[in-house]
């Protein structure tokens, strides 16, 4: 996948800065399994029942390609209080943030503590 | 003494031939674009795919004006629709919602849980810590 792989390749920057990268999407077990062994510097998990998309309403009506829910691409950076420091949502599922958009936003929106 | 062949008088076969080319050619760039865009993982909305679509379809509304053939109209049609669908689809389909939910800057985000691959709960409390996070919420295997 080209968003997790691009942030799995950043693994040491991110880690330089003692962030951690969760990767959440809908899929099942099984798939969560075969994206964490790919990509193992990122937390992956899964919500097959879509309650945590939900919960934090980041789902995108009608969009998976059997015309059921999927996720609509977000980016919430929080910091070790569990404090919201900034959420990205494109305009447009085709748009994804870079790692270095990722790392500067990090940097800028959450200076260390 | 029988004329010459030439340019005054040109074979009226190639007439408006090179904007019909110059059109397939920039219907078919976007797409190529979009596809390089891809593979050196560049994910964003490609808009100039329709224009170069649109442009297409005046290109070979020029070939159509010069010389009438089936060939030509076709592609006009075929280009005209393709150029419609792409802008179609990257102004309405691809639209996301503006974010209206209750995460919030500033605040502490809502209690949720998901789960580890490994099926181990993963919660709202496991953000607080010696680590920050960032939450990609991610669609699709591309």
């Amino acid at each position: 996948m080209t968003e997790l792989g691009q942030l799995e390749d950043q693994w040491q920057e991110f880690e330089k800065r003692k962030v951690q990268i969760v990767a959440i999407s809908v899929e099942d077990r099984d798939n969560a399994r075969v994206t964490q062994t790919e990509y193992p510097h990122l937390l992956v998990v899964y919500d097959d029942d879509k309650k945590l998309s939900e919960t934090l309403d980041v789902l995108h009506p009608n969009s998976a390609p059997d015309g059921g829910d999927t996720a609509a691409p977000t980016t919430i950076l929080v910091d070790s209080q569990g404090v919201v420091r900034w959420l990205f949502r494109p305009d447009r599922f085709l748009t994804r943030l870079q790692p270095s958009e990722v790392l500067e936003a990090i940097d800028q929106k959450m200076p260390r503590e | 003494m029988a004329e010459p062949a030439n340019a005054s008088n040109p074979d009226p076969r190639r007439s408006g031939r090179a904007f019909f080319w110059a059109g397939v050619f920039l219907c078919l760039l976007g797409p190529t674009l979009f596809a390089v865009e891809f593979a050196l993982k560049h994910l964003a909305v490609p808009w100039y795919s329709p224009a170069l679509a649109t442009l297409a379809v005046l290109c070979l509304l020029a070939a159509v004006v010069r010389r009438r053939t089936v060939s030509r109209w076709a592609a006009l049609v075929f280009v005209a629709l393709f150029a419609a669908i792409q802008w179609y689809g990257l102004a309405v389909i691809i639209k996301l919602p503006e974010y209206k939910g209750p995460v919030r800057v500033g605040k502490s985000i809502p209690a949720f849980q998901g789960n580890r691959s490994d099926g181990s709960a993963f919660t709202n409390s496991e953000l607080k810590g010696d680590r920050r996070h960032v939450l990609v919420f991610f669609r699709g295997r591309w």
